[in-house]
């Protein structure tokens, strides 16, 4: 065997060649160990491989053709190379990252409404199941009152769908297809009926934006996007970007609620009320919590729904007092006492 | 200009009585690949793990030597990257599409159509699971040769993904007592369709011969989950009382109770799988024997040296590994499992195998796309 200037050539035991690899199309066949024989293979050659026992050739070979013992980009194992692919990668993702939130959008355009509804009707279904919506009549008659005087001031793209379920939970949330479910929990916990327009203003916020169709489907994407990236690692990654869609939602939402309270003429200062005690109720969470709760911290958002409460004019309560007793036992059979005292 | 003498390389003859495999691997030396994979995994997000695997793979069929030869992994991560890709139209599109049916359904109150439903998309799962693991193993077989001589399969996939499916439900039915018989019957299909060079394996034996020790597996297994249950009783009608409380309030409460019940649950749990999954492994050397003893290729016998204190003593290291890497260490598990196959693979009957012939099957092209959407990578 000679190494040539441009090939590998094959001498046969009376000094003519009876082959050749070139140089250039020699690859390592095999991981290329110390102490181990070294195999290669030509490109060129199909299936041939040549075998050297001793580290001598091989170390020469190294010389002339260091393509024969290594591979490039990812294959290679070695930093030089691995860096800078998986930094191209990187770049990608992170491509991949900006442009699909505004796939997210379109996209849940695509998807007709009926499916949306049926889809939002499924899942309350499956959360809440046989559970009893809260419908005693003079309390729905408020409720329905609540949300006429902000859905005229609103513009939304669908019909909303509200219902009240008698849980303790402190909490309302949007679902696709207009569906708010808003829990006796967070009625209870309000003091005013100004205090819960102020949450179904967010809600409705939510819904006028298709926040939950297009989360849904953004998370999808990002779904398939965290399965490439594999079990484990890259799902983290996948959730703080959802996190981050979710915390811009919120904000969206909040700047829609404070647009609808402020057209409807009701104050913010129920909102602003309400977020500061369930704040002081909930300590704080700090730092890192922070960073991954989607929710941005109730004590800013109280500070913005009070300057802009600061900067209102003209506003009035939503419902009256009866109405607003009425509605704090729209789960109670019974009909509204006057002469008991709700709270 | 360089030149080089081909000297004779001394190589052990053919004709012999017995060969063996050598494995020359090292965790020293796996552990910069190791780690080097980490690394580039994390800063890819994951998308470097097909190489990584590749790499590993490489290093592993590389350090296993056959008559002095090493065999040669030529796979690359790119081929398990694409793979990958298809598989996710083949896998995730027809998931997604019949979540959307089961809204559907629900939504328009068909419960009979719903249950149907169910039933027949977890056994197309079962089905996709075989068809996986057989394309899995075809590509290895495929990227894997020793002196220039490739390995294949051959058969359809989707065949033996019916096949395991059918054994499942029978498993299922007979309440496992079919396994054995199934066992073989998947190993004979495989088997017989694997070629090295332009002949196949044979695989000619039927399960019977393992109900022995199968039988000793299931009994003994039964005998400890009934010992287990009649122990647990009590703690179980327990912590059923403790659950129906917890209904009636809308907070669960940290009852230290309730507590202490699931905790001995769980012990007892432990207590009854690990004597289960030891019986288990009984089972499995019987199996390797049983494999190997009827699996020839031309006029090669195998045998396999291996007792079950041994693969459980492997079984137990291995589980410590994995426990304490958080799954990271598998390449090392690899390791041992390689190593473990040299040391007790024996193959008989010295026919001369340098005359076989190269196949002519090139395999397929795409990694085994299929098996890394369930994530079934294990060697």
């Amino acid at each position: 065997m000679v190494i040539g200037a441009e090939a590998l050539y094959f001498e046969n035991a009376d000094g003519t060649i009876n082959g050749s690899w070139a140089l250039k199309r020699l690859r390592p066949a095999g991981a290329v160990l110390d102490g181990q024989p070294l195999q290669i293979k030509c490109a060129d050659a199909g299936a041939a491989r040549l075998v050297m026992p001793g580290r001598g050739f091989a170390g020469r070979l190294e010389l002339w053709a260091p393509n024969a013992l290594r591979r490039k980009g990812f294959e290679s194992g070695r930093w030089r190379h691995g860096l800078p692919a998986a930094a191209v990668v990187l770049g990608m993702l992170a491509a991949g990252y900006y442009t699909l939130p505004l796939l997210a959008a379109p996209a849940a355009r695509l998807i007709p409404e009926r499916w949306a509804v049926a889809w939002g009707d499924a899942i309350l279904d499956g959360i809440f199941g046989d559970d009893e919506i809260c419908a005693a009549d003079d309390g729905a008659r408020a409720l329905a009152a609540l949300v006429a005087r902000l859905e005229t001031a609103a513009n939304l793209p669908l019909a909303v769908d509200l219902r009240v379920y008698e849980s303790g939970q402190v909490n309302a949330f949007t679902l696709p297809g207009g569906h708010i479910a808003l829990l006796k929990g967070l009625i209870d916990e309000a003091r005013s009926a100004d205090e819960v327009a102020g949450v179904l203003a967010h809600e409705l916020g939510h819904v006028a934006h298709r926040h939950p169709l297009e989360g849904a489907v953004r998370q999808f994407g990002l779904g398939v996007i965290t399965d490439l990236m594999g079990s484990g690692i890259g799902q983290y990654g996948g959730e703080f970007i959802g996190l981050t869609y979710s915390r811009d939602d919120e904000k969206e939402a909040d700047r829609a609620a404070l647009d609808l309270l402020g057209a409807a003429g009701v104050s913010a200062v129920g909102l602003a009320d309400f977020f500061d005690r369930l704040e002081s109720k909930h300590k704080s969470v700090g730092g890192f919590m922070k960073f991954l709760s989607s929710h941005p911290l109730s004590r800013y958002r109280a500070l913005r729904f009070r300057e802009f409460a600061q900067r209102q004019t003209a506003t009035s309560a939503i419902l009256s007092d009866r109405q607003w007793r009425a509605l704090q036992h729209i789960c109670a059979p019974a009909p509204a006492d006057e002469a008991a005292d709700g709270e | 200009m360089d030149s080089f003498e081909a000297g004779q390389t001394p190589r052990p003859e053919g004709g012999t009585q017995s060969e063996s495999l050598s494995f020359t691997g090292s965790a020293g030396e796996l552990l910069p690949i190791v780690l080097f994979n980490l690394v580039l995994t994390i800063v890819t997000l994951g998308i470097y793990r097909f190489w990584a695997r590749t790499r590993v793979r490489r290093y592993l069929w590389s350090s296993l030597r056959l008559r002095g030869d090493a065999f040669e992994y030529s796979g690359t991560g790119a081929e398990l990257f694409f793979g990958f890709l298809i598989a996710l139209f083949v896998v995730y599109l027809p998931m997604f599409l019949i979540y959307l049916l089961f809204i559907w359904l629900a939504d328009h109150g068909h419960p009979m159509l719903t249950v149907a439903l169910a039933l027949v998309s977890y056994c197309g799962f079962i089905w996709l699971l075989g068809v996986a693991a057989y394309r899995a193993r075809r590509y290895r077989l495929s990227r894997s040769s020793w002196r220039a001589i490739r390995m294949g399969q051959t058969g359809s996939s989707l065949a033996y993904g019916a096949k395991s499916l059918a054994y499942f439900l029978l498993g299922a039915v007979t309440l496992g007592w079919y396994g054995p018989i199934a066992d073989a019957k998947l190993w004979s299909f495989a088997m017989n369709h694997t070629s090295f060079g332009d002949r196949f394996l044979t695989f000619d034996g039927n399960g019977r011969a393992l109900y022995r020790r199968y039988a000793a597996y299931w009994l003994g297994s039964l005998a400890l989950l009934v010992t287990g249950l009649v122990l647990m009783g009590g703690t179980l009608k327990d912590l059923l009382a403790l659950f129906t409380n917890l209904n009636e309030g809308d907070a669960p409460s940290l009852d230290p109770g309730l507590l202490i019940a699931m905790a001995k649950v769980y012990l007892y749990v432990v207590a009854i799988m690990v004597p289960v999954a030891l019986f288990h492994l009984t089972y499995v050397t019987a199996r390797l024997h049983f494999f190997a003893a009827h699996t020839r290729f031309d006029n090669l016998e195998f045998r396999v040296n291996l007792s079950s204190w041994m693969l459980v003593k492997f079984a137990l290291v291995n589980w410590l590994i994995l426990v304490t890497t958080l799954g990271l260490g598998t390449p090392f598990v690899q390791l041992r499992a390689a190593r473990l196959a040299a040391t007790s693979l024996t193959v008989h009957g010295g026919r001369d195998i340098d005359h076989i012939l190269q196949s002519l099957e090139t395999g397929p092209s795409f990694g085994e796309g299929l098996a890394e959407a369930f994530d079934l990578g294990n060697i």
